[in-house]
């Protein structure tokens, strides 16, 4: 946030990007699991454990960057478009289009 | 956020640190105790002691469930090993439900043991992860202050990224902030790696419930296997095998040493499934699965091969943060680094959380009115709980109906007042009474046990039994540890009360 902001915008920034942190975050690191788990192509149970192990780590680069970030936006559009495309390969590889 | 990476960082790490500090605080110091779990068991249940070997406490075993649960599909037996002095039974009832039976047995007589009735070091254990809250709340909220921790972590270690170079600074006589970020300092530095493995592995051990996305979204094909497995029908009971040659393999196998036969699980007894596995004590691996196993056919009595388990890279790592977490590994040594390391966590908490305030007493106001309270409560009326716990473990009546609950409410009892306590007395006071309250408790304990389980002292000192011995100079030691921490409040108070006597304002509370 710049400097000249109001404590009311101030507010609402932090408000957006704790959002950003907390919901985004685990949507990110839930969707990126499946996509690895689903993407992997091995055993069943090695398959959960290489995908989920790692995605605790994303969910805290994802807070970092939430906070990071040089505005709410660009917090919630770096969060965002990975999930996005983490839920598109989940689709994809669940079943897709139809058979 | 604000203008540069680091400071956005620092804002990061305090909040992050401030919003469970409290939780993880408690979360910190029962998960330490949790380490000793069996050497306080020990301590709470004085009467058990251990005779023979885990063969003999087997045999006895497996008699008593002969008699008491012989219907039972599912029988699982702890046996005393050098740590656990008891044998604990669990079998799960005949008939639909998941409902359990559990008896303590003593392992020289095989009879129920005629022991006070305590949850010991299981309290300590459970509390950590479940917080003594209904199932699945206490464990989700652990996993919320685990990944908190793991955020505040990387941020800490981020906005002090000078701070191994900080780490030989220590000013103590310096202003009482700085000293107190000092001290912060060392005792993240000091057990670092400690930190990050016991915050990660934490969110790994319960990663089915926090992350079930990717078992979910494959479970298709283990859905299918279960269809796949015959349902349980109720035919003829089929009689089990005889115990006695299992056991004379394991023996064989494992000797009388240290780590011998720990743990018998019968499954689908009563049934032609029914198995016998036989699991050696932890050894030095970490991995929790790598434990030794004798698996036998529980009808025909022979033993089966091992099961051929396709670990790859991705188990191994599980298995591996899993082990890491419990230590069931380590020996004494290890053990008591693994304890202390848990101690400067808990100390790297209490500082974050006392700093916070101490950077905002300035200014004042209701936030800052609540988080004080907060602290004293979470840091220095959570031993005072402790201490609770264990003073009612001596003085309850050995005799009276759901005493481990009693103790459990004695422990809950005390940290209420200890809520209270601080809403009537001034910040830095409330501080003093409860630290010096907490350090009466420890120190007195020793004293208490002598006087109210005196025979089990003395049968401790004559075995050589460390368990008891050790935990009573513990308590000394956590005692100490208090008064000092009182004493040091207790010359800030002093300190501030001379500062303000000139002023001479009538009934002047001290905020120092």
């Amino acid at each position: 946030m710049a400097v000249v902001t109001s404590p009311a915008r101030h507010r609402l920034g932090i408000a957006a990007r704790t959002l950003a942190a907390v919901a985004g975050g685990y949507a990110l690191a839930a969707f990126t699991t499946t996509a690895l788990a689903l993407a992997l192509r091995l055993p069943r149970s090695e398959a959960v454990m290489v995908a989920t192990l790692p995605s605790f780590l994303l969910f805290a680069a994802a807070v970092v960057w939430a906070f990071a970030a040089r505005t709410a936006w660009r917090a919630w559009a770096g969060i965002l478009a990975p999930t996005l495309a983490a839920a598109g390969v989940t689709w994809w590889l669940h079943g897709g289009p139809g058979p | 956020m604000k203008e540069t990476f680091r400071q956005s960082m620092s804002w990061l790490h305090t909040w992050s640190g401030l919003l469970l500090g409290w939780v993880l605080f408690a979360i910190f110091v029962t998960g330490t105790a949790t380490y000793f779990r069996w050497e306080i068991t020990r301590w709470m249940q004085p009467e058990i002691r251990q005779t023979g070997t885990p063969y003999d406490a087997a045999r006895a075993a497996w008699q008593r469930l002969d008699s008491v649960a012989a219907d039972s599909p599912q029988w699982f037996v702890e046996l005393p090993d050098g740590r656990a002095a008891a044998t604990t039974l669990f079998w799960r009832h005949a008939g639909p439900g998941r409902r359990f039976g559990r008896e303590t047995l003593d392992s020289a007589t095989g009879r129920p043991v005629v022991a006070r009735d305590t949850r010991g070091g299981e309290f300590f254990y459970r509390f950590h992860f479940q917080l003594q809250l209904p199932h699945p709340w206490g464990r989700y909220l652990a996993g919320v202050a685990a990944m908190f921790m793991f955020v505040a972590l990387i941020s800490g270690v981020i906005t002090h990224r000078k701070m191994f170079a900080d780490f030989f600074t220590f000013r103590p006589g310096r202003a009482p902030l700085r000293a107190w970020l000092d001290f912060h300092n060392v005792t993240a530095v000091l057990a670092l790696p400690f930190y990050f493995m016991i915050s990660y592995s934490a969110l790994v051990i319960f990663m089915t419930m926090y992350m079930p996305w990717g078992g979910r979204v494959l479970a298709e094909s283990a859905s299918s296997a279960r269809a796949g497995r015959p349902a349980p029908t109720a035919s003829a009971w089929v009689a089990p095998a005889d115990f006695a040659p299992m056991l004379a393999t394991a023996q064989a196998a494992w000797g009388d040493g240290q780590r011998a036969l720990k743990r018998i699980e019968v499954a689908n007894r009563g049934t032609d499934k029914c198995t016998v596995t036989l699991t050696r004590a932890d050894g030095p691996k970490i991995s929790l699965n790598a434990r030794e196993q004798l698996r036998f056919d529980g009808v025909s009595g022979q033993l089966l091969d091992p099961p051929v388990t396709a670990a790859g890279p991705g188990t191994a790592v599980h298995d591996a943060l899993y082990g890491l977490h419990l230590a069931r590994f380590a020996g004494p040594a290890l053990r008591w680094s693994f304890f202390t390391m848990g101690l400067l966590g808990s100390a790297l908490v209490a500082t974050g959380l006392v700093m916070w305030t101490m950077k905002r007493r300035a200014r004042g106001g209701a936030g800052l009115a609540l988080v004080e309270r907060l602290n004293i409560t979470a840091i220095a009326g959570l031993p005072v709980a402790i201490a609770a716990l264990f003073w009612a473990n001596r003085l309850l009546p050995v005799d009276l109906a759901d005493r481990g609950d009693w103790e459990v409410y004695g422990f809950l009892c005390a940290w209420g007042f200890m809520l209270m306590h601080p809403l009537v007395r001034p910040v830095m006071a409330a501080w003093h009474e409860q630290l010096r309250l907490g350090a009466a408790l420890f120190l007195l304990l020793p004293l208490l046990d002598a006087l109210t389980a005196g025979p089990c002292l003395r049968a401790a000192w004559q075995h050589r039994d460390w368990a008891h011995l050790g935990f009573d100079a513990a308590m000394l030691g956590c005692g100490l540890l208090l008064h000092f921490a009182a004493n040091r409040v207790h010359r800030r108070l002093r300190l501030a009360a001379t500062a303000a006597a000139p002023a001479a304002s009538a009934g002047s509370t001290v905020h120092a």
